[in-house]
């Protein structure tokens, strides 16, 4: 008995140290601090990935780390907007763009912002590119194509010259289409010999690979400063172990793609101490159709497929209302992106398969990416689509496979069905609708018309044209159907209610106008 | 002496037949398995769909346009020339990868396999000498719970109890030792309970020989005599378990690595799967051999100073 007693006196001895030892709870001290030092307290999100992939990315971390600046950035309604560029303006030809520059800001090295440093950045992906990167892949060859040369006009004006009419530049070279870091922060292959020196309102003091980085506000930052001083972002893979940081009240707060499931905000707000912001956001997601395979080269039934798919109710049942259904295949952040009514219609899809299959079973097989169950409910969606197609007469199997081999398989047209996630590269709506309408689209979908229209939006310089040429292609989509899309998703983060004017964006979160409430 | 340089000649001699074994393997495995490094290189932003001619160019880069016999060799050679590669996907020194990584995952293992001798060891003991107690009873059910049980399971549990209701222990990352706990718990939980019953039927078994009889008819108390003579011949089998174990935790950890975010090899050569990246795939594999052979060494060392029959036995 004595010795039990000594054992449970020893647990607890040994739970008290441990309790010690843990960085559950906040400093009670803290809110009681002047409103300064109160901003002073360390902010500490949880992201799903390493956002500061480091020296060999093209942008050695992401933009919503807002360590660095592109020249142009997206508007809300898809526009580009000025950002380290103030201006642009288009030659008559469309050949010429001379881009104005802000005056009076410095990369956190110190080293002044201008025509040299652009024109350095510019040349660093057109001599050392492509630069792969888990963000986007920084590729001369996407990004400027046709650019002939990129000179100086004078310190705070750059002009880019093309071989042909590029009345679409401007929108290619938004957020990771214009990275800008301090030149000297490169080494002779492009890649990164220090810390990335940006211009944005954030610099990196720290990061270790898979662990962390650590932001410190820029005092001298030409806008708006950031709120608050200092920002440790977690990498922390599992969406388990985020919403469990979250209650342990380890973080604040979650950013990035699939930052928290749908499911997990739901239940996070339950409670008064979180609270949810969402956005539309720049991924959509696709159910990808093999349009050279027997019976899916009939329009009809790949009709039937989009028919009989219910994308609201995947949209409030799987993603809990998170997302907008649509059947476009351009996302609702791009520019001339017009809203699509979804349409389900079973009994109609029904008879549709029948006049293609008849009363035979048609066998099809669905890919379905890794990345998909890890970030979204792809298993669940899997399965629905499954049992819809089944009412057609089509016996789907369902195949998981890793994000690369789904890719190959597309690649290489040997798939029926595949559901994908597609995000937006730049902010040219010809580069999206390229994907599935534009010549080697993996759908093996050919149709004049698009061909036609994508040509001629590609070199429309009048803006008004171009934006009805956006029109006509998107309305020839959903009538053609290039790819069945399913829904644009929400940019979904959860966070303490400490934390105020920490909100969603389309792409990434308001990092700078963050601060500790009180 | 003699039977320790024998064992350590022996071990010399299968260690480098193993590795060199295991680096055929770990290079066939990559390459056996579906998918292609170049196509996850080029689509690692999960948006760029790349054409055959990208593809083409990545693949000739990387040299995987030659033969797969050509490839190994020239892999081999490299390793050879005490260069072990270059990640396909990061671009960095494996060898930098590894150094960063080796000591979480090593630290971790053996946080855990110390938490499994301290347990299993006088648990099995305390056990085997009270014997269908009441205690006995509860931890043979408990064992049976904690094996059908699996370790992420047990990882969730222990985050939402030690994480999040207790706020003692951090839910995840590496930040200080007491980061290692609940990981170090969560991988060594249902081995814990395997090896105490083990030790506890190795130790029942050993009360019934007759050195242990003529022990304590030599009037040697029943607990000392147990301790004494019965506990280092069950001891041979538990530490066989605990090497094999050890291992296993090692290999392991890569879901416990996930779930608790740690920088370790473990979570490094899922990621490294996910993307192909075969340098680092058979980076992973060489010096997880290396480590298994050591503990193997080491358990036979270990096996030789507790059994004077195997010292004598030369």
């Amino acid at each position: 008995m004595k010795r039990l007693f000594k054992q449970i006196v020893a647990v607890m001895t040994f739970a008290m140290v441990l309790a010690g030892c843990g960085s559950g709870s906040a400093d009670p001290d803290a809110s009681q601090s002047s409103p300064q030092a109160n901003q002073d307290r360390q902010v500490v999100l949880a992201a799903p990935r390493d956002l500061t992939p480091g020296e060999k990315d093209g942008y050695y971390s992401s933009l919503i780390l807002q360590v660095w600046e592109p020249l142009v950035t997206l508007g809300a309604d898809g526009s580009p907007q000025p950002a380290l560029a103030t201006g642009w303006d288009m030659s008559e030809d469309g050949k010429e763009w001379t881009i104005s520059l802000r005056d009076g800001v410095a990369f956190h090295d110190g080293t002044d912002f201008n025509a040299d440093a652009v024109i350095a950045n510019i040349e660093r992906v057109r001599q050392h590119g492509p630069k792969t990167s888990p963000f986007y892949t920084l590729d001369a060859s996407k990004t400027y194509p046709g650019l002939v040369s990129v000179d100086k006009v004078d310190d705070h004006t750059v002009r880019l010259m093309f071989d042909e009419p590029s009345p679409s530049a401007i929108q290619r070279l938004t957020n990771f289409g214009s990275p800008m870091v301090s030149p000297d922060c490169l080494d002779e292959n492009g890649d990164f010999s220090t810390h990335v020196q940006g211009t944005g309102p954030f610099r990196i003091t720290d990061h270790v690979t898979d662990q962390y980085t650590i932001l410190e506000a820029n005092d001298d930052y030409w806008g708006d400063t950031a709120q608050v001083s200092s920002v440790k972002v977690l990498s922390m893979p599992s969406a388990d172990s985020r919403a469990s940081a979250l209650r342990s009240g380890e973080i604040q707060g979650v950013l990035d793609i699939g930052a928290i499931l749908p499911s997990q905000a739901v239940h996070l707000t339950e409670s008064d101490e979180f609270v949810a912001s969402s956005r539309p956001s720049t991924i959509s997601h696709f159910m990808m159709v093999n349009q050279s395979r027997e019976y899916l080269n009939d329009p009809r039934l790949v009709k039937a497929l989009s028919l009989a798919i219910d994308r609201q109710l995947i949209v409030d049942e799987l993603y809990d209302g998170y997302g907008v259904a649509s059947a476009n295949p351009l996302n609702a952040s791009e520019l001339g992106y017009i809203q699509d009514k979804v349409v389900y219609d079973l009994p109609e899809a029904k008879d549709l398969a029948n006049q293609v299959l008849g009363d035979q079973r048609l066998s099809l097989e669905l890919l379905v990416p890794q990345y998909g169950i890890d970030r979204y409910p792809y298993k669940e969606q899997a399965e629905y689509i499954q049992s819809q197609l089944s009412e057609l007469g089509i016996d789907m199997a369902i195949t998981i496979l890793e994000g690369s081999e789904q890719t190959k398989r597309r690649t290489e047209g040997n798939f029926d069905l595949a559901l994908h996630t597609q995000g937006m590269p730049d902010g040219d709506p010809v580069t999206m609708l390229k994907v599935f309408m534009g010549p080697n689209n993996g759908g093996c979908y050919s149709n004049e018309q698009a061909d036609q229209l994508l040509a001629q939006a590609s070199v429309e310089l009048d803006e008004q044209k171009r934006m009805d040429l956006y029109k006509q292609l998107q309305e020839l989509a959903l009538e053609t159907r290039p790819t069945i899309p399913l829904l644009h998703d929400d940019y979904l983060i959860v966070h303490h209610r400490d934390l105020e004017g920490y909100d969603a964006t389309a792409y990434g979160v308001t990092l700078s106008t963050m601060h500790w409430a009180g | 002496m003699t039977n320790l340089l024998r064992v350590l000649a022996r071990h010399l001699i299968q260690g480098v037949l193993t590795l060199l074994g295991i680096t055929v393997l770990s290079f066939l495995l990559g390459h056996i398995a579906p998918g292609d490094p170049a196509y996850a290189i080029l689509g690692s932003d999960g948006v760029t769909v790349p054409t055959e001619e990208q593809v083409q160019v990545v693949r000739e880069s990387l040299g995987l346009d030659r033969s797969v016999v050509e490839q190994y060799f020239l892999w081999l050679g490299q390793l050879f020339r005490g260069n072990i590669g270059v990640s396909f996907m990061t671009n960095r020194l494996i060898e930098q990868e590894l150094l960063a990584r080796i000591p979480v995952t090593v630290q971790l293992s053996l946080l855990a396999i110390t938490f499994l001798v301290l347990t299993s060891l006088p648990l099995g003991l305390f056990l085997a000498l009270h014997k269908d107690s009441l205690l006995d009873h509860l931890f043979l059910g408990l064992t049976s719970l904690f094996s059908a049980v699996p370790g992420f399971l047990v990882a969730l549990v222990l985050i939402l109890i030690f994480a999040e209701g207790l706020r003692l222990l951090p839910t995840s990352g590496l930040n200080g030792p007491t980061s290692l706990i609940l990981p170090a718990l969560a991988i060594s939980l249902g081995s814990m309970t395997q090896i105490t019953r083990v030790l506890r039927a190795e130790l029942l078994a050993a009360f019934g020989t007759e050195y242990f009889q003529s022990a304590r008819a030599k009037g040697f108390p029943f607990r000392f005599a147990a301790v004494k003579h019965a506990l280092p011949n069950a001891m041979s089998s538990v530490l066989t378990l605990w090497g094999n174990y050890f291992i296993a935790i090692l290999g392991g950890s890569a879901v416990a690595e996930s779930i608790f975010a740690l920088p370790g090899l473990g979570q490094w050569v899922l990621k490294s799967i996910n993307s192909h990246d075969y340098p680092a795939i058979q980076a992973y594999v060489l010096v997880m051999g290396v480590l298994c052979l050591m503990i193997f060494l080491v358990v036979d060392l270990l096996q030789l100073a507790i059994q004077p029959r195997l010292r004598r036995a030369s």
